[in-house]
């Protein structure tokens, strides 16, 4: 008995030691995985850049007017909304007001004379007061001397509507993101939307 | 006897005091401590070649002015809007345009402030960039501007970059997903002109 408990102790533990190892090395990775694809694309402002929406239907209001290459911007950040964000679990709706009270649009936007080298920006103007981590009001703007290709212009509306729910920059080489700087892309990824958008809204 | 301040005389030199610092700073436009960041879409390169073919000059130089720049107005609330920064650089030397130096350029800035209605001005922070300020000496890739003369646009973001007292390049921009910056950065000045001239 003693040889067979001593046994037990020493040589037939070690496979079963490494096994529990490898298991829990396993199950780090798998629980880290996530994390480490979040890395090449942060979300919210924790880890990221940008603060998160406010609440799940994501409302927008056209101040661009019909000067200034509004015509321009108009039909792409529209397909943005439409075929980018409102496939998500997010809703999207054009409203016709700036503010109710303290109820701001959640994304106004227009165009500006911006100074070179920028196409489009986003800016969080106003914090929701009670959680700074999400914003109340966002700012939209796109240069209106249209210069930038129909392409670019998709890409950059999808890419600051993107902003404005929370996404950073994407730097995998491999993703077809909006959020990267390579304007050909211009719709968010599967990683974009079952990651980060759809758990969150 | 021992002379003493008359409570009154204190009183009113207080007064007077915070009188005209109110004076003062209704002069000035107020800055809050907030800042709001700006994500900004540009045209980015994938390599330092690139980069330099697109610029019309390349020049190491000192701010030496920070001006207010061109105001955007917000188009339905009044008095609110964007105003830019307008930088003047005294060139050092050039590595690439026909420029010299000893000359200086203009070169606007986008991310200047956020103006309020009551005139607050809330500093932007564009793509990660503090703003520049007077005495950084830096390397500037830039291109025409619409307002052309001595006026210049920056050709990316991740075209200004800090020469550090060791003199290598610091990137200024977050962004950090182009080649041309994964390049630029710590590379000197002289390493630059001598890619360029290869």
């Amino acid at each position: 008995m003693s040889d067979v408990s001593l046994g037990r102790s020493t040589r037939p533990t070690r496979p079963a030691s490494f096994l529990r190892l490898l298991y829990l090395a396993g199950l780090a990775v798998l629980f880290a995985l996530p994390a480490l694809i979040a890395i090449a694309n942060p979300f919210g402002p924790t880890e990221g850049c940008c603060r998160y929406a406010d609440s799940s239907t994501h409302t927008w209001l056209d101040a661009a007017g019909t000067g200034g290459g509004a015509a321009a911007w108009e039909f792409y950040f529209e397909a943005a909304m439409d075929y980018d964000l409102a496939p998500t679990d997010m809703s999207e709706a054009e409203v016709t007001y700036h503010n109710i009270g303290t109820n701001y649009v959640d994304v106004e936007w227009y165009t500006s004379s911006l100074e070179p080298p920028a196409i489009g920006v986003a800016q969080c103007i106003l914090d929701v007061p009670a959680d700074p981590t999400r914003c109340n009001h966002w700012h939209v703007r796109f240069n209106y001397p249209t210069s930038s290709t129909a392409t670019q212009r998709h890409h950059t509306a999808c890419h600051e509507i993107g902003h404005t729910v929370g996404l950073d920059h994407e730097t995998s080489p491999t993703s077809s993101s909006c959020m990267k700087s390579t304007t050909s892309n211009v719709t968010f990824s599967s990683h974009d939307t079952t990651v980060h958008i759809n758990p969150k809204y | 006897m021992s002379k003493r301040h008359h409570p009154y005389g204190i009183a009113l030199a207080t007064t007077l005091l915070l009188v005209a610092q109110s004076c003062t700073s209704s002069t000035s436009p107020s800055t809050t401590q907030r800042t709001i960041e700006v994500e900004a879409v540009a045209s980015t390169f994938e390599s330092l070649e690139a980069m330099a073919q697109a610029s019309e000059i390349i020049v190491e130089g000192e701010i030496i002015e920070v001006a207010d720049g061109r105001f955007q107005p917000h188009p339905i609330n009044e008095g609110e809007g964007d105003l830019g920064l307008s930088l003047t650089i005294e060139i050092a030397s050039v590595l690439k345009g026909d420029v010299e130096p000893g000359e200086t350029v203009t070169v606007p800035w986008a991310g200047g402030y956020y103006v309020e209605p009551d005139g607050t001005r809330i500093p932007l922070v564009i793509n990660g960039q503090a703003h520049p300020e007077v005495g950084e000496n830096s390397l500037w890739f830039l291109g025409p501007h619409p307002d052309g003369g001595a006026t210049w646009g920056l050709v990316a973001f991740e075209g200004r970059l800090l020469v550090e007292d060791n003199g290598e390049l610091a990137l200024t921009t977050h962004r950090l997903d182009s080649g041309a910056a994964l390049e630029l950065n710590a590379m000197t000045v002289d390493e630059v002109r001598q890619a360029l001239s290869n």
